[in-house]
């Protein structure tokens, strides 16, 4: 056990010893599979020299982005496109998506890995048991690699309002794929999608040969879809719960029954996550991903005629700034919410229960109408959102105290109001420690007890050299005492700074911190030493507020 | 060696990408169990958190901070799939026979705390998931309290007390008290 863990009690101890095992155990049999090559191998970081390729405009761009961020992700899921080869090889696929028809010339060269991959090369996908350590394609002496994927998880799809007109296919060249080998690729999309969203297929070939390029380019002109999702309305992204009721098991709110869902969940860069967008508008995602990851602009919506989108989302984020946080500023049912508007979007930030705003894992419900009775709806449904039961923030700052002022024989400082002065200046001479001030909620023992007459004894004060703190529990004592001089003359390297050298109402002091406690030597037997519990909440924090609080018109040294 | 790793991964290194995940994933790995319970789900969340930090790569700034930096990526994609999964009825492999041989690996041995094991398992299920995100990262991953709070983004006291009190949460949960020993 690392000496720096709290105080176990013997349960503690044995359950941190049981989870270690049971952790070392599960991920022995079980140990993690790592195909680091595979997963990123398409998918682009932000390279200067990627950028200076990109020559493209700004949809195509982004398209081909989403594409390279695709592979990764659908060549690390097996299974997502089943690929229905016949015991001998034919030349019309068909898996109840689509279909197209390839030279019969073309085998499968799938491996059972879960991808469509055809072709005469040759072509081994990195993964264990595979034969090679990363993705390798052999198209030497003419010949072709030929993969296909659907996209999925990088940009959200919608069936698109109107209706989008022109190529279905969109055909990107070596030149701008940043790839080591004769590549060209084909992004078909969806009836009813647009260029980039998820759900559309990608054709990639793999081949220095003009006549398999040809080849491919027969495949690509053949596909078909077998259906058009756009022109089924319960092909719309669900949501978990209801209708009228969302409910994915972290929250729950109520919207009106006959709004549409209009998309689902999806990630909008790493921080944030969208849970769902509802209304009756017309919406489009601000976010696509490019070359370095994530980019949003700005969601654009059509809430004309009266109409309204809401969108809700989780924040990410790094952990919150204690000090900064804002106050609700509205309240709607039982929520406490911070509200603004800008124009027609409408936005209500609703912290988790313990936590604050900004803080990771809020909520965000955004809505565009300029329609009043759609923005009531929209605050009808914020008023309905409920935390699941025992929600707690992720990063709980702690809550500020309330401080007592002390301020007794020359010494001031800050301490929570809900500690106790245990002891002011007691002074049990040269023979014992003197404590100059103690607070807290545990106890502080000079160690000097009075001892009657005994036999040769004459009686007085026996004392140990030093004062002793005792905090269990959630207790806290800090207090400052000054060890028997005739034990303890050691003087102290002061003008030296080092490791642990620090400074207490600007003089020198050096720290020790063992698991509980932190002790500053002050002077050659003076220390101002803090000891808690292990069950006391953020003790070091209040611990170090107090001493940067402290001043002192005594100091150890001092005239 | 790590901050030339970064750096050439942010060129686009693939392979010093890779070796740098090689190198904290197992580690990883091993806290992002606690948190989701299920190897399978947590080979998910470290392949999705690999591909997150390659895509967001460019973003660190102090290369020097990248275990701590993947960490966090990994325990923030872990504690968000627990949430998405909390409802599932099967949420841990409780059957032994669950862990079976299909990637070659030996069944465990029942006679070698497997019945713990399972306590331990069933125990976490009953945190939550920042509890057992901060379990992982101290008992799982074997990181020191200050790398724990580092990787958390919290003050080292604030990780100690909320050690604390998931641990005590977990003996209460296994049903252990100081006496059983």
């Amino acid at each position: 056990m690392a000496t720096d863990d709290p105080r176990l009690r013997p349960s503690e101890a044995k359950a941190a010893t049981a989870l270690r095992q049971a952790i070392q155990q599960l991920s022995t049999t079980r140990p993690v599979q790592l195909d680091v090559g595979t997963w990123v191998s398409t998918v682009p970081v932000a390279a200067p020299t990627w950028r200076r390729r990109t020559r493209l405009p700004v949809g195509l761009g982004v398209a081909l982005a989403v594409v390279l961020a695709v592979g990764a992700v659908l060549v690390a899921q097996p299974g997502w496109i089943a690929a229905p080869w016949p015991a001998s090889p034919r030349t019309h696929f068909d898996n109840g998506q689509f279909l197209f028809d390839y030279p019969s010339r073309w085998h499968d060269l799938s491996q059972g890995s879960g991808s469509i991959v055809l072709g005469d090369g040759t072509w081994c996908s990195g993964r264990p048991s595979s034969g090679c350590t990363s993705e390798e394609i052999d198209i030497a002496n003419g010949r072709i690699v030929v993969r296909i994927w659907q996209q999925t998880g990088t940009a959200p799809a919608y069936c698109a309002s109107p209706v989008p007109t022109g190529p279905t296919v969109q055909k990107y060249t070596e030149d701008s794929l940043h790839a080591t080998q004769p590549t060209t690729r084909w992004e078909i999309r969806q009836p009813g999608y647009e260029f980039g969203m998820d759900g559309n297929v990608w054709i990639e070939a793999v081949t220095a040969s003009e006549s398999e390029l040809a080849g491919a380019q027969s495949l690509v002109d053949s596909f078909r879809w077998d259906r058009d999702y756009c022109a089924s309305p319960s092909d719309a992204p669900a949501l978990p719960g209801r209708p009228g009721h969302y409910d994915d098991g972290s929250f729950s709110f109520d919207y009106p029954p006959e709004w549409s869902v209009i998309s689902g969940p999806f990630y909008e860069g790493l921080a944030s996550r969208t849970d769902a967008v509802i209304g009756t508008g017309v919406w489009h995602s601000g976010c696509r991903v490019v070359d370095n990851g994530g980019d949003c602009t700005g969601d654009t919506v059509d809430v004309s005629g009266g109409r309204v989108v809401v969108k809700i989302l989780t924040m990410g984020g790094p952990a919150p700034d204690c000090a900064a946080s804002e106050q609700p500023n509205a309240t709607l049912g039982p929520n406490p919410v911070y509200q603004s508007t800008d124009g027609d979007a409408h936005t209500w930030e609703i912290a988790q229960p313990g936590g604050g705003l900004s803080w990771p894992n809020n909520v965000i419900v955004e809505a565009w109408t300029g329609d009043d009775a759609a923005l009531s709806q929209a605050g009808a449904l914020v008023a309905s959102f409920r935390w699941a039961a025992g929600t707690q923030a992720w990063n709980a700052c702690p809550s500020p105290t309330p401080l007592a002022h002390y301020d007794s024989d020359g010494i001031s400082f800050d301490y929570p109001s809900t500690w106790d002065v245990i002891s002011g200046y007691e002074h049990w001479g040269i023979h014992g420690p003197s404590i100059l001030f103690a607070v807290g909620t545990g106890t502080v023992d000079s160690g000097c007890v009075v001892e009657p007459a005994s036999g040769m004894f004459e009686g007085g004060v026996s004392c140990d050299s030093e004062a002793t703190g005792r905090a269990t529990g959630d207790q806290i004592v800090v207090y400052w005492y000054e060890g028997a001089h005739l034990f303890n003359p050691d003087p102290l390297p002061w003008t030296t700074p080092g490791p642990g050298m620090t400074t207490i109402d600007g003089h020198t002091a050096i720290e020790f911190g063992t698991p509980n406690s932190i002790r500053w030597r002050i002077g050659s037997v003076d220390y101002i030493e803090a000891d808690w519990g292990p069950d006391a909440v953020d003790a070091e924090a209040q611990v170090r507020a107090l001493v940067a609080s402290l001043q002192s018109r005594y100091w150890p040294g001092s005239s | 060696l790590e901050r030339e790793l970064v750096s050439a991964a942010k060129r686009g290194d693939e392979t010093a990408f890779a070796r740098l995940i090689e190198a904290e994933a197992p580690r990883v790995y091993r806290a992002v169990l606690a948190v989701v319970r299920s190897p399978q789900d947590a080979q998910e969340v470290i392949q999705d958190a690999s591909v997150r930090a390659w895509r967001q790569l460019h973003s660190l700034r102090d290369e020097g901070r990248f275990p701590a930096w993947y960490r966090q990526i990994a325990v923030r994609v872990a504690i968000d799939t627990a949430g998405r999964k909390k409802h599932r009825v099967r949420e841990i492999e409780l059957d032994p026979d669950a862990f079976d041989a299909r990637d070659g690996v030996a069944k465990p041995d029942p006679s070698t705390g497997w019945d713990e094991r399972l306590a331990v398992l069933e125990a976490l299920s009953n945190l939550p998931a920042d509890d057992r995100a901060i379990l992982g990262l101290r008992y799982g991953a074997d990181l020191e309290v200050p790398d724990v709070a580092a990787t958390l983004g919290i003050p080292l006291g604030t990780a100690k007390s909320r050690l604390h009190r998931a641990l005590s949460r977990l003996a209460a949960a296994m049903e252990v008290d100081d006496g059983d020993r």
